[in-house]
C-alpha cells in the first residue's frame, strides 16, 4: 500500500508509459472514502435500512395510515390537518403509497452511496425528509409537550435533513474546518445547529411530562414487549433504575445533554469529551429508550434518533488541529488527487 | 396475486433474485464456452443463491426441504473460508482483495440461518419452504437476523460506493496490456507480487476487487500472450450489480424473519 500511496500525482505520467498517451481509462479508479464520505455512506446505510424496514408487511396494511394519523394528536391544527388528509390517503391505499414511500427512501440510500449522483440524492433527501417530519411524525411532537429525548425526540427524520445538509459535499477550501460538520455551511452554523439540537433535548428532558415521578420509567418499561430477552432485560433493568426517579433522572439527563450542547464551542479536548458523552447517550437512548426503534416489533418504519445522534457526533469530532490545518482529500494506494471528486 | 397482501412483494423479490440467479448462472456458462474470465465460485453460488433465496420466499417454488438449503451453502461457506485463507496467505494481495470472498462469506451464512432458523407452518405442498413474506413466520433467533441484515446492508453501501469505480468491459478493452499487468500483480500468484505493475496503481485496484478475474486472466495471458482480447472478463460492474440485488433481497428477507 505505501508503494503507491502517494502515486495520484504522477498516475497520468506512468499511463502515458506503460498504456496510451492520455489513456483515461474512465471508470477504473476507485477512491477509499475520507471521514465525510465514510459519514455520508453511514448515512446512506441508515437510509436503506430504513427502506428495507418500509417494506415490512405491517406498512402495507390500514394500521400504517393510522399510525401516522395518530401523530396528529395535540398538534395545531395547521398542522395536524394536513397530517390527518395524508394519513387519511394513506390508509385508503396502503400498498401503492407505501411501496412508492419504501422505493423512495430506497433510491435516496442508493443515490447517496453511489458518487455521482449524492449531492442530488442529499438534495431530495433534505425535502423528503421534512416532508416526513411534518406529514409522518407529528413535527416530532415537538409542539405537543410530549416530546422526550428518551423516545426520539425531535424526530428521527429532521436528524436524517440536518445531516444530509451538514454532509453537504463541500469543496477542498475548507479542508481546514476544525471538524466535518463545519466543512459544508461553516463553523460557525454548524455549532449553532449543534446548540439547538441538543440544548433542545436537554429543554425537552425537563418538561413536566418528563419530570413526573414514573414518566421515564412507563416511557422506558413499555418498550420492553415484543423484543427479544437480551433486550427486553436490559430495558426492564434500565426502567426498574428510574423508577419513582423521574425528576433526578430527567435532570441529570439534562444536565449530560446541556454540557453536549455547549461542548462544542469547547476547546479540542472538552469538545472531544462532548462528543464522545453524545455518542454513549445515543447508544443508551437507542438500546433503552427505543427498543433499537423498535425493528424487532415488525412495525418499526426506521431504527430511530440514536443511530443518528451517533452519525452527527461523529460528523463533529473534533480533528487535531495540525491535520486540520494540512488536511487533503484522503485517497488511497489507488486514486490521486486529480482523479478525487471534487469535496465528495 | 392479491395486492392486498404482502405476498406480492415476496412473489416480486423471487422474480428479481431468479432473474440474477439466471444471470450469474449464464455468466458461469459463457466464461466456461467462451473463456472469458469471471469469479466462477462466486457466479456459481450466487446463481444457486438465487434460486434458495426464491425458493424460500415462495414454498411453491422449494424444489427441497430448507434443511437441503442450509447444507449446500453450508458447503458454500465452507468454499468462501478456504478462499479467504488463501488470500490471506499469499503475499502481495492488496486489502481489497484480501476482504473480497468475507461478504460472500457472509451471504452463505445468512442463508443458512434462514434455512434453519425459521420456525412457522409450511403450506401444504410446499417442499417444505418457509413462506415467508406473509406467513407470519418468525425466527428462532431474531437478533441474527438483525445483525446479518446490517451486514448486509453495510456490504450494499460499500459496493455502491465502489461502482463507479469498478472496470467496465470498454475500459479492459481499451488497455488489455494494462489489464493483463493488472490482473497477474493482483493474482499474486503466478506472477507474483513484483512484477513491475505496481507502477499501474489504477488498474491494479479497478482488479483488486475481483482477484478471481485477475487470476484468470493472468493465467489466459500466459496461455496466449498474443490474444489478449480473449481475455477481456465478463462485466466486473453487471457482476456488482448482482450481488447489491443479491444482498438488499436478503437483506429484507432477514428483516422480515425480525
Amino acid at each position: 500500500m505505501s508503494d503507491t500511496a502517494a502515486t495520484g500525482s504522477t498516475l497520468t505520467g506512468r499511463l502515458g508509459v506503460h498504456g496510451r498517451p492520455g489513456a483515461t481509462l474512465s471508470g477504473v479508479t476507485w477512491h477509499a472514502p475520507d471521514t465525510r464520505r465514510a459519514l455520508q455512506l453511514c448515512l446512506a446505510a441508515i437510509w436503506l435500512l430504513d427502506a428495507v424496514l418500509q417494506y415490512q408487511t405491517f406498512m402495507f396494511t390500514k394500521a400504517f395510515g393510522q399510525m401516522l394519523a395518530a401523530t396528529a394528536a395535540g398538534n395545531p391544527g395547521v398542522i395536524s390537518r394536513p397530517i390527518t388528509w395524508s394519513a387519511g390517503i394513506i390508509e385508503h391505499h396502503p400498498v401503492p403509497i407505501n411501496t412508492a414511500f419504501a422505493t423512495i427512501q430506497l433510491l435516496l440510500a442508493i443515490g447517496i452511496a453511489l458518487r455521482p449522483t449524492v449531492k442530488v440524492a442529499l438534495g431530495a433527501s433534505v425535502v423528503w425528509a421534512l416532508a416526513v417530519w411534518w406529514l409522518g411524525e407529528g413535527l416530532g411532537e415537538v409542539l405537543n409537550s410530549a416530546a422526550s429525548p428518551v423516545n426520539g425526540a425531535p424526530g428521527a427524520v429532521i436528524i436524517y435533513a440536518l445531516l444530509a445538509v451538514l454532509l453537504w459535499p463541500a469543496g477542498r477550501g475548507r479542508a481546514a474546518a476544525p471538524f466535518e460538520a463545519a466543512r459544508a455551511v461553516g463553523t460557525r452554523v454548524a455549532q449553532g445547529l449543534w446548540v439547538v439540537l441538543w440544548a433542545s433535548l436537554a429543554y425537552f428532558s425537563l418538561m413536566a411530562s418528563n419530570r413526573a415521578p414514573q414518566a421515564l420509567h412507563d416511557m422506558i418499561s413499555g418498550m420492553a414487549s415484543g423484543n427479544p430477552g437480551w433486550l427486553a432485560s436490559i430495558i426492564n433493568a434500565a426502567a426498574r433504575l428510574v423508577s419513582h426517579q423521574g425528576l433526578a433522572a430527567s435532570i441529570v439527563l439534562a444536565v449530560l445533554l446541556a454540557f453536549i450542547a455547549v461542548s462544542v464551542l469547547m476547546p479540542a479536548r472538552l469538545a472531544r469529551s462532548g462528543v464522545i458523552v453524545a455518542i454513549v447517550l445515543a447508544a443508551a437512548i437507542w438500546v433503552v429508550g427505543e427498543a433499537l426503534g423498535g425493528i424487532f416489533s415488525g412495525s418499526g418504519t426506521d431504527p430511530n434518533s440514536g443511530p443518528l445522534l451517533a452519525l452527527l457526533a461523529l460528523a463533529y469530532w473534533p480533528k487535531r488541529a495540525a491535520r486540520a490545518v494540512a488536511a487533503t482529500p484522503t485517497t488511497t494506494e489507488i486514486a490521486g488527487p486529480q482523479a478525487q471528486p471534487e469535496g465528495l | 396475486m392479491n395486492m392486498g397482501e404482502p405476498a406480492w412483494l415476496a412473489d416480486l423479490v423471487a422474480v428479481v433474485v431468479l432473474i440474477t440467479a439466471a444471470y450469474c448462472l449464464g455468466r458461469v456458462a459463457v466464461s466456461l464456452a467462451w473463456r472469458r474470465p469471471t469469479d466462477l465460485d462466486v457466479d456459481l453460488i450466487h446463481g444457486v443463491m438465487g434460486i434458495g433465496m426464491a425458493a424460500m420466499l415462495v414454498p411453491s417454488l422449494s424444489p427441497v426441504p430448507n434443511v437441503t438449503w442450509a447444507w449446500v451453502f453450508g458447503v458454500a461457506a465452507a468454499w468462501f473460508v478456504w478462499r479467504i485463507v488463501a488470500v490471506f496467505g499469499s503475499a502481495g494481495t492488496s486489502r481489497i482483495a484480501e476482504v473480497h470472498y468475507l461478504p460472500h462469506f457472509v451471504m452463505a451464512v445468512a442463508m443458512i440461518y434462514m434455512g434453519v432458523a425459521v420456525s412457522g407452518p409450511a403450506k401444504a405442498g410446499s417442499g417444505g419452504g418457509m413462506a415467508m413474506g406473509g406467513s407470519g413466520s418468525t425466527a428462532h433467533f431474531p437478533t441474527g437476523a438483525l445483525v446479518l441484515a446490517l451486514l448486509m446492508l453495510a456490504y450494499v453501501v460499500w459496493l455502491t460506493d465502489q461502482l463507479p469505480g469498478i472496470a467496465s468491459v470498454r475500459a479492459w478493452r481499451a488497455t488489455p496490456h494494462l489489464a493483463l499487468a493488472g490482473a497477474g500483480a493482483l493474482a499474486g500468484s503466478a506472477a507474483g507480487p513484483d512484477t513491475g505493475v505496481r507502477a499501474v496503481p489504477v488498474v491494479r485496484a479497478a482488479v483488486a476487487a475481483h482477484p478471481g478475474e485477475a487470476a484468470q486472466m493472468e493465467s489466459a495471458a500466459q496461455e496466449k500472450p498474443d490474444d489478449s482480447q480473449r481475455a477481456v472478463p465478463l462485466s466486473p460492474r453487471l457482476e456488482a450489480g448482482c450481488h447489491i440485488v443479491m444482498a438488499v433481497a436478503m437483506a429484507y428477507m432477514l428483516v422480515l424473519m425480525l
